[in-house]
């Protein structure tokens, strides 16, 4: 077993993530009826439901060993070349500044939505764009891109074709998540488990 | 709907090939190697040995 995740770490920067106890498929079934369950109820607090989705994040967590992993910058972004669309991501290439880290499991709040960026159309970016867009964010809040748990959010508006990008925070706590939200002014936070952004209630 | 988040590397000339990367996967327009070395020009950035041949290598001429 160990040789098989040094190998792995080696090869791929991952651990395995084969586990011959069985506990993971037993994770794995409390995650599938955890997850269905956020999916599907209508909570009736507030407090419920972040209980609810934190379950779910912690469940995660346990499954995947991890918050964060390095993934293809290409690869992880599939979704956002098509709105509204779905992405895989994949350790199979190896190239380090086509590489970057994303939050696997968790809640990610837009922090400023003041330093957010808007591109009417995605043929409308390029390269001297995002870095104007990073060297605002350095601008006014220094150091802020470095911190720990801290990405750039990108979203692409099936609706209206609009490319956004902010600055989003990770948190494993759904109430944190929620909070940083209401101090911030944004309306939403996403939740990584279920891929859906979760509306701020009122309680 | 769909959303994705990415940390952005440390360093200039990593935030510039990361800038490039994204720019190209998101509008799905070719990013030449002229136009980030122009940017690095502008910067007035030395790039080492190493950081010249990962920029050749994912952006060929």
């Amino acid at each position: 077993m160990k040789l098989i995740k040094q190998k792995c770490l080696k090869k791929y920067g991952v651990l395995s993530s084969v586990d011959p106890d069985g506990k993971k498929d037993e994770l794995k079934k409390q995650y599938k009826s955890q997850y269905d369950l956020v999916r599907t109820t209508r909570f009736k607090s507030r407090k419920e439901e972040e209980a609810a989705r934190t379950k779910l994040a912690n469940l995660a967590k346990r499954i995947k060993g991890k918050e964060s992993e390095v993934a293809l910058i290409r690869e992880s972004l599939q979704g956002c070349k098509t709105a509204g669309g779905g992405s895989v991501l994949s350790m199979s290439q190896h190239n380090s500044t086509q590489r970057a880290i994303v939050p696997l499991t968790g809640f990610c709040a837009n922090l400023y939505p003041e330093l957010s960026a808007t591109f009417n159309n995605s043929k409308e970016i390029n390269h001297n764009k995002i870095l104007a867009f990073m060297d605002n964010i350095e601008k006014e809040k220094e150091g802020l891109l470095s911190e720990k748990d801290v990405y750039i959010g990108i979203w692409n508006d099936p609706q209206t074709g609009k490319v956004r990008l902010d600055v989003s925070k990770r948190f494993s706590v759904a109430r944190d998540a929620r909070r940083a939200c209401e101090k911030g002014g944004s309306k939403t936070y996403f939740d990584l488990q279920v891929f859906e952004s979760v509306k701020i209630k009122s309680k | 709907m769909d959303k994705k988040f990415i940390k952005v590397p440390e360093g200039r000339f990593e935030k510039i090939m990361f800038a490039a990367v994204l720019a190209e996967t998101l509008s799905g327009n070719k990013t030449t190697r002229e136009e980030i070395m122009k940017t690095v020009n502008e910067e007035n950035l030395e790039l080492t040995e190493e950081q010249i041949i990962q920029l050749n290598a994912e952006f060929p001429a």
